[in-house]
């Protein structure tokens, strides 16, 4: 995969790349947003890793750029100082899909990547439905734990099915929402936390099981696949792990 | 206290006079007035200008004082008749001595011979001793006697004479009168002098001579009368006459019964007629020219001079004596109705003063009319006329002074505001008190415009004023001040400030700004400054004195400016710049020296051991710009209310702390009674206090032990509780725990990281959620961390759920 990194400090050019190369890709780094931009135009690439602030633009104003005037939907990653909530809006209303908090983490970055370019080119990671203890039976629309079926409701069954197709990805409250109750529809927003609540309740979404459903503050829910081993170590030590997923 | 009595009499005295000078001052007008006035009566009383008024007022009450007719006097009367029948007069004096005898021998008490016998008879000289005898033999008879005026232009050497009875005559009489009476300028007969003579010999009058003669034949003992035998002294002086007295008439026509001369010298009278009666003699024929002119209801008559003695007689025997008034006694009789009037017009109004001059005049002419009751005639012009004057002279001389005032009043308002928007200048009509009156009330609908002006003003300043008088109670008050107060302005209307304000102190001493009794009427020390109320506002008090355009403390003008804001403000930044000079150093020195030392002994610290010393420091460093920033969040963002559950946030704190958990091998479970504990709150703050709350307990709790968390209900509030068996906190040092940036476990827990910042930002999200943080703690005995989270009712969760659906 072509990789195009985008952050005025070469020291954190340098993690993203060496992490990327790593993992087996191909990465450009840039100190400018408009040298970016002017390569956007010339060649493609299959993933951009983005910093917020930089000297000549904007973070959000490179998104939109691409979005609207490249009309371009590749994956766009946020690595940034900024953790405020309204940033992280501001970011994912541009069109950014995922960002993370600086200082870089290799596994957390790692495991980003992953996320996004398997949501971006599922041809190339085939959608799985089984997910350590958890699978899924779309036909019969149920969900085994262990082996055993889960009472899910409908709502809860979608709820579960798009949290796991979206493994790693931040999705806020409106997008969870639209994505189990629909468009438009009246919903009560208690009804997301109720929901999320049991969820959490009935599968048993404990990092013990290997998954850890995190919420964003306000913003919304993420689920993450850990490896509990692996955790442990990178929390120590991140340069020194390697895998995640 | 007997010292100090003298010097209280003399401060007293001292303002009375003051008030004297003062009053004296507003009362000068009605000085001046009063003055004229007395002045005016005083003069025409006592000049008589004009004694036709008088005379004629007299008259008018002449009416009022006759008296009855009475049978016990009789008139014998030289009339027409008797002329026919005798002879011309003068009649011979034996004829005169036969007619006494005809009357005393009818037993008569007393007889007046007003005939003047000053002459001797020279042609029959027995006849003088003829009419003496008979005088004598009559008992008590009365004789007139004269005043011989001194001859026009006469000089000393032709003095009045008097013109007695001849002297045989006079030894035999039982009295002698003087047969005067006063004749006023226009000739008419008012009143007599019942004394009149020279020095030392005062002669009486007739018709009291008469009485007094009666009086001795009974016996009584009288003065001795002047001796008409002995001549009056060559050079006697002046004639002085005393006893002034109105004529009082009798009624009837005729007034009392009247003989002719001739009847009763030729024994005509039938017997009994002159018994006890007093008989006056005398002349009635008008040829004989002893008539006056009276006053009478119908204008003057001419009376014979025997019937105006013969009513003087009877109004001296039943005491119907009226008699003139002095000039003082008329003085006096002038002045007072006029003063009362003149004090009237200082305490009454118009009307009252109009009302109290009608009863004046009123009494005076009953006063007039009672003359025969009060037994003194007064002269009353004068009088009268200061009373029909001081009425319209006051009306005049105060009609002046509104009309003056008025205008001055208005030119004054008028420069008042000169330069502010007028009204349209409506044409003036109407006379000068009407153009007056219209020009003020404009300038006071001017005053009331500037009034709301200024209201208006006061209202919408931003900032809470009240307007207080002189003892601080409010006057005003301001939209903004109610609001400071949190009451309608109309309740703060009346209030003490000492008691709105008592909560005040000063920012520097801590002391009341307003203590009571701060502000006092004579003292006038502005209060600037700034303090702090019980609700933790810091306010800008500005309380000065205010004064009306006589410079008089009227008031205080108050002046609350809330820089609470300002101030937090303020202190947050001296806050953040210490923070930021001293703490976010301290990490990136502290790499720099283990960089330092890893360079000068590198056996000492390298590789990997430098590398976690960076690490650590490097994260203080970043946590500590994360905790200030998050904390500075807390403190200032807006709070977006929405109904949370409180069991799933704290189930989602400890899952999002599985790492660090994981890390130490920490056992962290959630104990909870309910399914759900449903509060109102901002999902991000709360998300936060919870959050640190369980970190916080995982830095601290021991590597591998337990470190439950519970969601219960408590006392109607929801009590979340963070447990670790960290080395606790000692009672001493809990009061440090929300001080900024101090982190008490630096010393024993170095390896431990986190600045302090966290419980502040766990207290501020707290008490943005109106709850609190509670602290259960001792040392080596872990600790237990719980925030009291309100629970909402029923109806606010209702309100709040229905409120999302839309």
């Amino acid at each position: 995969m072509r990789i195009a990194a985008l952050d005025d400090e070469s020291g954190q050019r340098d993690l993203i790349r060496l992490t990327m190369e790593g993992l087996g890709h191909e990465c450009h780094g840039f100190s400018e947003g408009k040298a970016l931009l002017r390569e956007l135009r010339l060649q493609t690439f299959d993933l951009l890793i983005l910093d917020w602030t930089l000297p000549d633009m904007s973070g959000p104003a490179i998104v939109k750029w691409i979005r609207e005037d490249l009309n371009s939907r590749l994956p766009i990653l946020f690595v940034t100082n900024r953790r405020e909530e309204a940033d992280m809006v501001e970011g994912l209303t541009a069109g950014a899909d995922d960002f993370m908090a600086k200082p870089i983490r290799i596994a957390e970055l790692e495991a980003r990547v992953h996320a996004l370019l398997r949501r971006a080119y599922p041809a190339k990671h085939e959608t799985e439905l089984a997910f350590g203890p958890y699978c899924f039976y779309p036909q019969s629309r149920t969900l085994k734990v262990k082996g055993e079926i889960a009472e899910l409701k409908h709502r809860e069954y979608e709820l579960a099915l798009f949290l796991f197709q979206n493994l790693g990805r931040l999705l806020s409250r409106e997008h969870l929402r639209e994505a189990v109750w629909g468009l438009g529809t009246d919903t009560p927003s208690r009804s997301l936390d109720t929901h999320i609540s049991r969820l959490r309740t009935k599968l048993d979404l404990r990092p013990a099981n290997g998954f850890l459903l995190s919420a964003i503050y306000g913003l919304g829910y993420r689920l993450e696949a850990i490896d509990a081993t692996a955790f442990s170590d990178m929390l120590r030590d991140p340069a020194a792990s390697q895998t995640a997923t | 206290m007997s010292r100090s009595r003298p010097r209280g009499y003399r401060l007293r005295a001292v303002a009375w006079l003051h008030r004297l000078r003062r009053e004296a001052a507003y009362r000068l007008p009605w000085f001046l007035l009063a003055l004229g006035l007395i002045a005016l009566v005083s003069v025409v009383s006592l000049l008589q200008p004009m004694p036709h008024i008088d005379r004629m007022l007299q008259d008018a009450a002449g009416a009022e004082i006759r008296q009855p007719p009475s049978t016990d006097t009789l008139l014998v009367a030289i009339d027409e008749k008797s002329i026919a029948a005798l002879g011309s007069w003068p009649w011979p004096r034996a004829m005169h001595a036969e007619l006494l005898r005809q009357i005393a021998a009818d037993g008569s008490r007393c007889i007046g011979l007003d005939l003047l016998l000053n002459e001797p008879d020279k042609e029959n000289p027995g006849n003088d001793t003829r009419l003496a005898a008979a005088v004598a033999d009559a008992g008590c008879v009365v004789l007139p006697m004269m005043l011989q005026p001194a001859p026009a232009g006469s000089t000393v050497l032709q003095p009045a004479v008097e013109l007695l009875p001849i002297p045989v005559l006079a030894r035999a009489a039982a009295g002698i009168g003087h047969a005067h009476l006063a004749v006023d300028e226009d000739g008419v007969a008012r009143s007599l002098y019942l004394r009149e003579g020279f020095a030392g010999r005062s002669w009486p009058h007739f018709a009291l001579a008469m009485q007094q003669a009666t009086a001795r034949a009974a016996g009584q003992a009288l003065p001795l009368e002047p001796d008409a035998s002995v001549a009056a002294p060559a050079e006697p002086g002046p004639w002085l006459r005393s006893q002034q007295q109105v004529i009082v008439l009798t009624t009837g026509s005729p007034p009392f019964r009247t003989l002719s001369y001739i009847d009763v010298l030729q024994g005509r009278a039938p017997p009994g007629t002159f018994r006890d009666r007093f008989v006056i003699v005398g002349a009635t024929a008008a040829s004989l020219g002893d008539t006056y002119p009276v006053s009478a209801p119908q204008g003057a008559s001419n009376r014979p001079g025997v019937e105006i003695f013969a009513s003087t007689l009877q109004a001296i025997r039943f005491q119907r004596i009226i008699a003139i008034a002095t000039p003082w006694q008329n003085l006096a009789y002038n002045l007072i109705p006029v003063i009362i009037a003149l004090l009237g017009l200082l305490w009454l109004r118009p009307f009252g003063v109009v009302a109290l001059i009608c009863a004046l005049v009123a009494l005076r002419m009953g006063a007039n009319n009672a003359q025969p009751w009060l037994q003194i005639q007064f002269a009353p012009a004068a009088g009268l006329l200061g009373l029909l004057l001081v009425y319209p002279l006051w009306s005049l001389m105060r009609l002046n002074a509104a009309e003056r005032y008025l205008r001055w009043g208005t030119n004054r308002l008028n420069a008042a505001m000169d330069g502010l928007p007028a009204a349209p200048q409506r044409r003036p009509v109407g006379d000068f008190l009407d153009r007056q009156m219209t020009a003020s009330s404009e300038a006071g609908l001017r005053m009331h415009d500037l009034h709301r002006f200024v209201r208006d003003g006061i209202d919408h300043m931003a900032d809470a004023t009240l307007v207080l008088n002189r003892h601080g109670l409010v006057l005003i008050a301001n939209k903004a001040a109610a609001r400071h107060w949190r009451m309608a302005p109309q309740r703060l209307i009346g209030r003490d400030v000492h008691e709105l304000l008592a909560d005040l102190r000063w920012s520097t001493t801590g002391a009341p700004m307003v203590p009571p009794g701060a502000l006092k009427a004579h003292e006038r020390t502005p209060i600037l400054g700034e303090g702090e109320d019980e609700d933790g506002r810091i306010v800008l008090l500005r309380c000065v004195p205010f004064f009306d355009t006589g410079n008089q403390h009227v008031g205080w003008m108050t002046t609350l400016i809330d820089i609470t804001t300002t101030r937090h403000a303020q202190s947050q930044r001296d806050e953040a710049l210490r923070f930021i000079s001293h703490d976010i150093r301290e990490p990136s020195a502290s790499i720099l020296t283990a960089i330092e030392l890893s360079r000068g002994r590198p056996d000492a610290l390298s590789g990997a051991a430098l590398l976690d010393r960076i690490e650590r420091h490097a994260q203080t460093g970043l946590d500590l710009a994360d905790d200030f920033v998050n904390l500075a969040r807390a403190e200032a963002q807006p709070f977006r209310a929405e109904v949370l559950d409180l069991v799933a946030l704290m189930q989602q704190a400890i899952d999002d702390a599985w790492a660090l958990a994981r890390k130490k091998q920490l056992n962290v479970h959630l104990v909870t009674d309910v399914d759900e504990a449903l509060c109102v709150a901002d999902r991000s703050l709360l998300t936060r206090a919870l959050t640190n709350v369980l970190s916080n307990a995982l830095k601290y709790a021991p590597p591998g032990s337990e470190v439950p968390c519970s969601v219960v209900t408590h006392d109607g509030q929801w009590a979340v509780g963070v447990h670790d068996n960290g080395p606790g906190i000692p009672a001493a040092l809990q009061s440090q725990l929300f001080q900024p940036f101090n982190r008490l476990h630096r010393d024993s827990h170095p390896d431990v990281h986190g600045v302090g910042l966290g419980l502040l930002l766990v207290r501020t999200a707290v008490h943005r959620h109106g709850g609190t943080i509670e602290i259960d703690s001792a040392a080596g005995a872990g600790c237990t961390v719980t925030l009291m989270i309100p629970q909402p009712s029923a109806a606010q969760l209702r309100a709040m759920l229905g409120e999302d659906k839309e």
